[in-house]
């Protein structure tokens, strides 16, 4: 094997995006802080409150920025290196373009920044404005753009030379809802493709349809990282939010009141308990075993913040204790 | 597709963006309407057919080519080459393409340093057209001296671009106090000044027609081989700094 082509394997073979220990301080403030992260393909969701680090991890990961402390790789390369930057696409938060192109030039011009020859450059731009849904408005200059129009185009550019890894700096802000299912329905593609795609974004609740797994970020800090129900599990102890549904529902309030795990209870309407339970997989238990032996009427058994909100606010709440 | 093949197609790319840009730019109609207004000077200066081309080059094209219109241009398209990208932040796109960082600027400072030494050669040519016969003695000892010095005065002002955020404010700030304030203070005060050089290329090559300081005791100057390769030293050194700065930088504040 010759040593390119052994170096090429190597690539390969090395984790698409790896953060090892990096920190990143601006003068006396962090940015982030020993954040050591693997991405590989699907969609991976990136959250956190304002100042969590979210754009830090995000300028480290495109090269704009070097780590302090630590190394940030891309396919074994440091992020900074041209070498890297040919594995990944960035689509900034930021609406800026060369204003006096139209969509088509601009991602075209992108597509030849990145290397390609006119004529595949030309082809590439034609099937990626076809992805995005573009094709037939690109023509028109980029000044006269709305919002989802240039967040496309943004993403065209982002894609043209087909990158392994997608980054996604707040994409669905200010879309409509039928743009918003779109474009979450082309990362869905992309990610099926075997493509990376890491989407920054404060929109939980479109983080819960989207993500294959989040990474929670607070004060510089990767928090917790995983699929929802493996954050679930994982923060078990934290109190659980449950809706119960029960014609006999003073009778299994009377029950249920008594219980040490049962946090708080109230009662809505004729038949609604909502319960703040902690040890949540032990109260299921103990609760099938009751409804069995006491025949109680069960009709709806459901968590109400089994969400990305809830199991956000429960990390946050656990980072306050760091 | 091979790596180098690709990187050339993105240096390409790069150039030819950067040249379409800075023309299509404000600064190409700054750049008009001050040579215009250098020409009408000029064509006034050269009004009456007797005018020698000593006296010329140190009452017309020195104070208004040389110190005024040739770092104009330099300003206009050096300090914007990234200062206006950074200012319509749009740099990132630049920092975000498989080219690696110093063939970046390489490329971009290439691009802007032609449209520099454009400006400066057409337009001297065309003054020294519009002053006649002694303009056309002139234009050989005006083009070695103006052309170095327009793309050191672009050498730097492309550095400032890339490494401050307000680079043709700051630009300007410097080539007037710099240029034009200690560029004329007597004693050897004068040589931290791109000017000084071009001046003493000019009258280092413009013995013969006799072109030298208005006053000689004061201007200390050094021969003219020795201020082209203080020039040409300069550029090196102001490429290397800004290939250097460009590379290491963070930017932040781009997108």
């Amino acid at each position: 094997m010759t040593a390119p082509a052994s170096e090429s394997n190597a690539a390969q073979s090395s984790p698409l995006v790896e953060f090892r220990s990096a920190t990143k301080w601006y003068g006396d403030v962090i940015g982030i802080n020993d954040v050591t992260l693997t991405l590989g393909p699907g969609i991976t969701g990136l959250l956190g409150p304002n100042g969590a680090g979210k754009t830090t991890l995000i300028k480290l990961l495109t090269g704009q920025l070097k780590p302090s402390l630590g190394e940030v790789l891309i396919r074994g390369k440091s992020a900074r290196t041209a070498a890297a930057r040919r594995h990944f696409g960035y689509c900034p938060e930021g609406d800026n373009f060369y204003e006096e192109m139209s969509g088509r030039q601009f991602v075209r011009t992108m597509a030849r920044l990145h290397g390609l020859p006119p004529r595949a450059a030309r082809e590439r731009t034609e099937d990626t404005l076809a992805e995005v849904g573009m094709s037939d408005r690109a023509s028109r200059g980029l000044s006269g753009y709305s919002k989802g129009m240039r967040q496309r185009i943004k993403l065209a550019q982002a894609l043209v030379h087909r990158p392994e890894v997608l980054v996604v700096d707040e994409p669905l802000n200010g879309i409509d809802p039928v743009g918003r299912k779109e474009l979450m329905e082309l990362f869905r593609r992309l990610a099926d493709r075997g493509q990376a795609v890491l989407v920054s974004s404060h929109i939980l609740e479109e983080m819960d349809q989207m993500a294959d797994r989040v990474v929670f970020m607070g004060r510089g800090r990767v928090l917790a990282v995983g699929t929802l129900p493996e954050l679930r599990a994982m923060l078990a102890e934290q109190p659980l939010r449950i809706r119960v549904a029960c014609r006999q529902q003073r009778e299994l309030a009377a029950r249920l009141v008594l219980w040490d795990l049962v946090l708080g209870i109230e009662l809505s309407g004729d038949e609604e308990i909502h319960l703040q339970v902690s040890r949540p997989r032990e109260f299921y238990e103990r609760f099938a075993r009751l409804v069995v032996e006491q025949s109680f009427d069960v009709g709806r058994l459901e968590t109400t913040d089994a969400t990305t909100e809830a199991t956000f606010k429960y990390v946050m709440a656990a980072a306050t204790r760091f | 597709m091979n790596e180098s093949r690709s990187t050339f197609f993105a240096c390409l790319a790069l150039f030819w963006l950067t040249l379409r840009r800075q023309l299509r730019s404000r600064q190409t109609l700054i750049c008009l309407a001050l040579a215009v207004v250098v020409g009408l000077i000029v064509y006034a200066a050269t009004w009456r057919p007797s005018v020698r081309p000593a006296r010329l080059a140190n009452n017309v094209f020195i104070p208004t080519f040389v110190a005024f219109l040739m770092p104009i241009f330099a300003v206009c398209y050096g300090a914007s080459g990234f200062g206006s990208e950074r200012e319509d932040r749009t740099l990132v796109y630049l920092l975000i393409s498989s080219l690696p960082r110093p063939l970046a600027y390489l490329v971009k400072g290439l691009a802007c340093q032609l449209l520099v030494a454009a400006w400066t050669v057409g337009t001297l040519w065309a003054y020294c057209r519009i002053a006649g016969a002694p303009g056309t003695e002139l234009l050989p000892v005006f083009l070695r001296a103006s052309l170095l010095g327009s793309l050191a005065y672009a050498s730097l002002f492309l550095l400032v671009g890339a490494v401050f955020r307000h680079g043709t404010i700051i630009s300007l700030v410097y080539w007037f106090f710099l240029e034009v304030l200690l560029g004329n203070l007597p004693g050897i005060v004068k040589r931290v000044s791109i000017a000084y050089y071009v001046r003493c290329v000019i009258y280092g090559f413009g013995e013969d027609l006799k072109i030298k300081a208005i006053n000689e005791d004061m201007w200390v100057g050094i021969s003219g081989p020795a201020a082209t390769t203080a020039l040409v030293a300069l550029m090196a050194g102001l490429t290397l700094a800004g290939v250097v700065a460009f590379s290491r930088r963070e930017y932040a504040d781009v997108g």
